[in-house]
């Protein structure tokens, strides 16, 4: 028997019936196949076969190496027949062990998938029901027919094997070799030199004895007193408070006394076994109560005397006691007195982790599983199809020992090493006899003009107006000013940039947009003169305020049919007014809402022309994409009457037009707020310490970003190098500049050089070290969102693996104690070299000299502001904001990431490998150009992907 | 706001007058048939503060007898509507079920829905840092809220309130869901809120004539959008067709919200809390943002607009700072980095502090309306939770933080510290009770199944 396992609980089963479990038994070789190939065939001292647990048909499974390893997979084939019997069976309604075709569940069950997230992962448990096994016979059995039932051979346990071994749990080995560190031991000389790294274990049962569920330290689970028979319980929790020598306390107010058994369901293998013993009994002193513990019938501990040992009464007692073999399925521990009752308060089972459990440990966040899934770019998916060096196994060893996990060689050598190349072999796609898998390369963000061909593009999903461009829009159409977009809600995020196409829009948001329909059209009203093209209070003037305004609205003319529709709407409420000049300006307000609540102005809802797969984009399709890349707002009239003349079809019509549009202020806007969304600038909030500073710190930020990009126009280089600045009296206090502008500028910002050493680019501006404000989160954003690299998503238990520090430690020091694990800075070593070097500048941009006082160290300490990169175009040591923007200016990476990300925000989507051409040409193009950011945006709208669409996804 | 003749402009309506917060008294009673016939009708309250509280919320004595913790000084004199639990746990995360990054964006989901939170988002980088998670299953206040409104004797005006105080619009908002994967953003802006609330009795147009022309203005413009968005569909790609439908989905909300504006003459004006003005430092713009919507929560829980809101103060790893509170750091930076130092206990204690205040004040302005049967905090259940805790680590996951005021018209026992910390309980079941407790005794697991076992013992009445 086993306790890990892996099934969907079943709450809402559907009928199932499962013809194939009444054949297929009466060969069977028993569950237990424990003769342990490695232990059998290399240790002498190894024991005999053991005893099968449940079957009476043993005698085929226990004496040969062969037959144990043929058994083992024998009961993985016959539960796959199982599972895919002919007719009804499992896979009915739970599809495939990984959920694909499960069917959907008919009532508050969205699925039924065995192995459907989170039951997928390995070491997922349930324990209040039972093994996999157990469940399956107990609960399934009416679905099987009788033949699956408690007891009944092995149908359960061959379905669990298939189900456990599909999920990547090595099921043969767990059966077979139970002790990897006798069996490393046994291989090592054949294997390798280096030592074997650190052992990992896992819990799989921890019991509270004598008390309720209880945490642990370390975030063990305790469950309540359970598979026991004999003893009593007494329970302190009332009168003690304090345990000594335990961080553990909770665990020893309780304790099972008496003389007692327990009979825990594991599976055979070998565990170790860990005792909390404690003397509660204050009268109690050594030698009043002796004991002993025997495991498995045999004596692990003898003469365990608790007062002798801890040194005194209400004091922990912790004895371990490792390798003990379980081969019937069941541990069994006997409390057995020597002078006096016997007592226990905790017990836990641990063993150590499989090789499953290791790689997931170690090299699942940067490689994926078996078949490539959640692979990422640093190090790829370890199929066969796609790893240059896991080919041969021992090469494979090798490398592992030697230089993985990333950064942290020596975390997995020796037997470590072994286990996963072997794993690796086993288990992933291509290798021996498993099904290869194909998987695409990566997207190169550079892009690449060998892929060009044929036009071709990746599909863009249906785009709703953003609230960051709504009010532009709608004072583009009416003249009217003001903030209309106060209750919307957030916009959905691709990248870092507010684009509207992940997901449906909320219905509150709904809700707004006639809200705000209405509010517009009051105030459309009072702009009457400035947008409609007559002034007579006529139905023909109404028609044709229509058609001239909603031209703009839909982005293309619009049609008899929707012309027809409104303007009904228009009549029926005109003639419902008191009079016809109230009515006229009331119908004029519903056609205005009319207009901004149409999908056709919520949405950018594009066929393109032609048919095919990758079709151009119709002329409006593109005068709309122009608008609302370099814009962010609706197309003019004259790209309207350009699209109805089709001229927006060569490179050199649709150039010109790009810089017609980047002259216009509204341009400055749209590159404000690229800059602003790419490094997360945030407003600040009002009423905040310095608000004035942030608030003209913003103003400096933006009037920067325009003037490198329109008046010098800079490249990217010149956002990491720009060293002026346009201030006022709150920004030179900020900045500490002193002395007499460059240039006067408007509004109290004048122009002013900055310390180059200080404040020289953009990353060394309070806007971006505000909204960004830790050296995480800016080692993060450089990163990702420079250098377009990868940093795995932290594990699960991130936050907990952080140790307890003290306010004694330099900030830096102490960051980097959480990241000597090989689980957590293996990623770190990616962003803090990165983050760190701003730490002269505090979480408002201030500049600083050393980190702040604490209370144990009250003259604060020094700053360090050594830097590397690692995995790019610039790699080595810098110090400081001012060298590390330096290295980014000079770098290939950094240029085309930037580019990267003015085509997301062009395109309205991230790019796939099949804008592969369009990036390349971008790059290229830019480059041939000069390279400054205004060659980059125009390269975009003259690439395949902005002038293309694709048809389905 | 100008002062209106409620009475002269809604002749036909009944009137609930109620008063702004800031005038505390006079109350002219409800002519409300429903709530003059009986008990009052059962509410539901979520209030979110982000961050986790200090160990200054947690009590000493478990029972009746508690002894509130030294953050929890303002709830003194409400203690006997108070309850208070520990032991509630995120438990799909302890028991391993649930192998998701503790982070921020992916416990808020979490949060009050107690299902399995994921990447939702397929556009977003697996491995970005700030990718989108959402939950799979859907937010108790949502699942109250539908079972009302498909109810014609508990339906009302608006499926639910749903208010965010200065919650930003990044990743960390996923908090409420409607229906699996889709978060909803909450109303940050209190004007827009107040006339989504109370546009029904805003008379600034004059009269039931200007009522009943802007009724008709805005069926034309429905009509209008949904025959467009019919038209529209048919040249959509497949996979957008869902976007749209979803779309058309809100237009026939709003449309049956207008059929019942329309169709119910009988139905209730009410007088609209004055909002107040900002000012000052940015806790106490805070405070007012907050006081606004609490005052427009309870309003429209009185006017009978909606009987189920969310209350969602900031968002989760905001940096507030409390500067009314001594304090000089933002509130996230107190809960990460040696968390358990004396000066950062410190400082939760007095945020926690802080929240409580404002807790207070909405128990208090609850107890200010009679209702049928005692005060609307009597026909109330108000619950108030956090996305983590930080009770023995970062982020943790146990112990989250839950306080209830209020019975639901005296479904559940008042008055204790409950303690599950011997018999731990996930956060699921805190939903099943107050499910139970609003009438819905069917509902007897939320979230994910295994680690919800019931009703939690011993609340209900």
């Amino acid at each position: 028997m086993f306790t890990m396992n892996l099934y969907r609980p079943l709450w809402v089963v559907l009928a199932l019936s499962v013809a194939g479990c009444s054949g297929g038994q009466d060969d069977a070789s028993s569950t237990n196949n424990s003769s342990s190939l490695v232990v059998s065939s290399h240790s002498p001292s190894s024991e005999p076969a053991s005893t099968p647990p449940m079957s009476s048909v043993s005698s085929s499974a226990s004496s040969s190496i062969t037959a144990s390893t043929s058994g083992c997979q024998a009961d993985i084939d016959r539960g796959k027949a199982l599972y895919n019997a002919a007719g009804l069976n499992c896979t009915t309604c739970h599809g495939a062990p990984d959920g694909t075709n499960k069917t959907p569940g008919a009532g508050a069950n969205p699925s039924i998938a065995i192995f459907d997230a989170p039951y997928g992962a390995i070491g997922a448990g349930k324990p209040s029901e039972g093994a996999l096994d157990v469940y399956i016979e107990k609960h399934m059995s009416v679905y099987f027919g009788s033949n699956c039932t408690e007891g009944n051979a092995t149908c359960g346990d061959d379905l669990a094997a298939y189900l456990y071994d599909t999920a990547g749990q090595n099921w043969c080995a767990q059966q077979g070799s139970q002790a990897p560190s006798s069996a490393a031991s046994t291989s090592s000389a054949a294997s390798s030199a280096a030592p074997d790294s650190p052992l990992h274990y896992v819990t799989v049962a921890a019991i509270n004895t004598g008390g309720d569920n209880a945490d642990g330290d370390g975030h063990i689970a305790f469950k309540a007193d359970n598979s026991f028979t004999g003893g009593q319980v007494s329970d302190v929790s009332g009168g003690v408070t304090d345990i000594a020598n335990t961080k553990d306390d909770i665990l020893f107010f309780t304790e099972r006394w008496g003389e007692s058994q327990y009979e825990l369901n594991l599976y055979n293998g070998t565990f170790d076994i860990e005792f909390g013993f404690i003397e509660l009994v204050e009268e109690h002193t050594a030698g009043s109560r002796v004991f002993n513990v025997a495991i498995e019938g045999d004596i692990k501990l003898s003469n365990v005397d608790i007062v002798k040992a801890a040194g005194g009464t209400r004091e922990a007692l912790v004895k371990r006691v490792k390798n003990v073999k379980i081969t019937d399925g069941k541990l069994n521990i006997d409390f057995k007195a020597v002078t006096h009752n016997p007592t226990v308060s905790y017990i836990k089972v641990q063993r150590i982790e499989w090789p499953g459990e290791q790689y997931d440990r170690l090299c699942a966040s940067c490689h994926g599983g078996p078949n490539g899934e959640k692979r990422t770019e640093l190090g790829d998916a370890l199929v066969a199809s796609r790893c240059t060096v896991c080919g041969d196994q021992k090469v494979l060893e090798n490398y592992i020992g030697g230089t993985m996990p990333f950064k942290f060689p020596q975390a997995c050598t020796g037997s470590c090493a072994k286990r996963i190349a072997d794993y690796i072999h086993r288990k992933f796609a291509g290798y021996g006899d498993n099904p290869p898998v194909e998987l695409p390369d990566f997207l190169d963000k550079g892009g690449d003009t060998n892929s060009c061909g044929a036009p071709n593009t990746e599909f863009n999903h249906l785009r709703r107006v953003a609230s960051a461009d709504y009010n532009r829009m709608v004072a583009d159409l009416f003249k009217v000013t003001g903030n209309f977009t106060k209750g919307f809600s957030a916009d959905q995020l691709v990248g870092n940039f507010f684009i509207n196409t992940t997901r449906s829009a909320e219905p509150g948001q709904v809700e707004q947009y006639f809200a705000v329909a209405a509010t517009v059209a009051d105030e459309a009203l009072k702009t009457l003169p400035k947008w409609m093209p007559c002034t007579d209070k006529t139905y023909a003037c109404a028609k044709q305020g229509l058609e001239t305004v909603g031209r703009r609205a839909f982005r293309r003319p619009l049609t008899n049919a929707e012309v027809n529709r409104f303007m009904a709407s228009f009549t029926k409420v005109r003639q419902g007014a008191e009079n016809l000049t109230i009515g006229f300006d009331r119908g004029i307000a519903v056609l205005v809402q009319s207009l901004l609540t149409a999908p056709q102005f919520l949405y950018y809802v594009e066929t393109g022309e032609g048919s095919g797969q990758v079709v151009p984009l119709t002329q409006y399709e593109l005068a709309a994409r122009l608008a609302l890349f370099l814009w962010r707002s609706l197309p003019d009239d004259t790209l309207l009457d350009l699209a109805k003349q089709g001229k927006l079809k060569t490179n050199q019509q649709i150039q010109a037009q790009a810089t017609r549009m980047l002259k216009d202020a509204r341009a400055k806007g749209a590159v404000m707020l690229f800059h602003r969304e790419w490094m997360k600038v945030k407003n600040p909030d009002a009423g905040t310490n310095g608000y004035n500073q942030q608030v003209a710190a913003m103003v400096d930020f933006n009037r920067t970003v325009s003037a490198v990009t329109f008046a010098d126009e800079g490249s990217y280089k010149a956002l990491f190098e720009v060293d002026y600045g346009f201030l006022n009296v709150h920004t030179k206090a900020l900045y500490k500049v002193q002395g007499d502008a460059i240039e006067a500028g408007a509004n109290g910002y004048d122009k002013y050089a900055l310390n180059p050493n200080r404040r020289a680019g953009l990353l060394a501006r309070a806007p971006f070290l505000r909204s960004n404000d830790s050296p995480t989160v800016r080692g993060i954003f450089l990163r990702e969102h420079v250098l377009c690299g990868v940093i795995p998503a932290p594990p699960p238990n991130a936050a907990e693996a952080i140790p307890e520090a003290d306010d004694s430690l330099n900030p830096r020091d102490l960051f980097a104690l959480h990241t000597t694990d090989p689980g957590c800075g293996g990623c770190h070593v990616l962003m803090d070299p990165l983050g760190f070097p701003f730490d002269h500048y505090d979480d408002e941009g201030h500049w600083r000299d050393r980190y702040p006082a604490t209370a144990a160290v009250p003259g604060g300490f020094d700053i360090d502001i050594s830097g590397n990169f690692l995995l790019t175009d610039v790699d080595g040591d810098f110090e400081g904001a001012k060298e590390l923007q330096d290295k980014l200016a000079s770098s290939n990476d950094v240029s085309q990431c930037y580019n990267y990300h003015w085509f997301e925000f062009a395109v309205g989507r991230k790019a796939s490998t099949k804008d592969t051409c369009s990036l390349g040409k971008v790059n290229e193009l830019a480059a041939a150009e000069g390279g400054s950011i205004l060659d980059v945006m125009t390269s975009i709208v003259l690439s395949d992907s902005f002038r293309h669409r694709r048809t389905a996804p | 706001m100008k002062k209106h003749n409620i009475a002269n402009n809604y002749s036909r309506r009944t009137v609930i007058k109620t008063l702004g917060i800031t005038a505390a008294a006079p109350f002219i009673p409800v002519l409300n048939a429903e709530a003059a016939a009986g008990d009052g009708p059962k509410r539901l309250l979520i209030v979110t503060t982000p961050n986790g509280l200090g160990d200054g919320a947690t009590p000493t004595k478990p029972g009746a007898d508690y002894v509130n913790g030294s953050a929890f000084g303002a709830l003194n004199k409400h203690k006997k509507d108070i309850n208070i639990f520990r032991g509630i746990d995120f438990k799909a995360y302890n028991t391993n079920l649930y192998k998701v990054t503790n982070s921020h964006p992916a416990l808020a989901p979490h949060l009050l829905t107690a299902a399995v939170t994921e990447r939702a988002n397929a556009n977003e980088d697996a491995n970005s840092q700030t990718a989108v998670y959402h939950s799979k299953g859907k937010s108790i206040d949502q699942v109250i809220s539908q079972r009302l409104m498909a109810n014609d004797a508990t339906k009302t005006a608006m499926p639910f309130i749903y208010a965010g105080v200065k919650t930003g619009r990044g990743s960390f908002y996923h908090q409420v869901y409607s229906r699996a994967g889709a978060s909803l953003y909450p109303q940050v802006n209190a004007q827009t809120l107040h006339s989504q609330i109370f546009d029904g009795s805003d008379a600034s147009s004059g009269g039931d004539l200007a009522l009943q022309r802007r009724l008709a203005e805005r069926r034309s413009v429905i009509d209008n959008a949904t025959a467009e968005i019919n038209a529209v569909m048919r040249v959509l790609s497949n996979v957008d067709k869902q976007k749209m439908q979803d779309h058309l989905d809100a237009v026939r909300q709003l449309e049956q919200q207008l059929a019942f504006e329309e169709s119910n003459t009988g139905g209730v004006a009410c007088m609209p809390p004055t909002l107040k003005a900002e000012k000052g430092a940015q806790d106490e713009r805070f405070q007012i943002d907050g006081e606004n919507m609490m005052d427009m929560i309870v309003q429209g829980f009185a006017c009978d607009r909606t009987r189920v809101a969310t209350l969602m103060w900031s968002n989760s790893a905001n940096g507030i700072k409390f500067t009314s509170k001594g304090l000089t750091e933002g509130h996230h930076s107190y809960t990460h980095s040696n968390i358990f130092s004396q000066a950062k206990k410190d400082a939760r204690n007095k945020i926690t502090q802080w929240y409580a205040e404002r807790f207070d004040y909405l128990i208090k302005k609850m107890k200010s309306i009679p209702e049928a049967g005692g005060t609307m905090l009597d026909n109330t259940l108000i619950i108030w939770t956090c996305e983590h805790s930080n009770d023995r680590g970062e982020h943790d996951r146990r112990n989250i933080p839950y306080i209830t005021a209020g019975s639901a018209g005296g479904a559940i026992k008042t008055g204790n510290f409950f303690d599950f910390s011997s018999n731990r309980r996930g956060h699921g079941d805190m939903y099943v009770t107050a499910a139970h407790a609003m009438g819905f005794t069917d509902i007897n697991r939320f979230g994910i199944p295994e680690v919800s076992q019931g009703v939690l013992p011993g609340v209900l009445a």
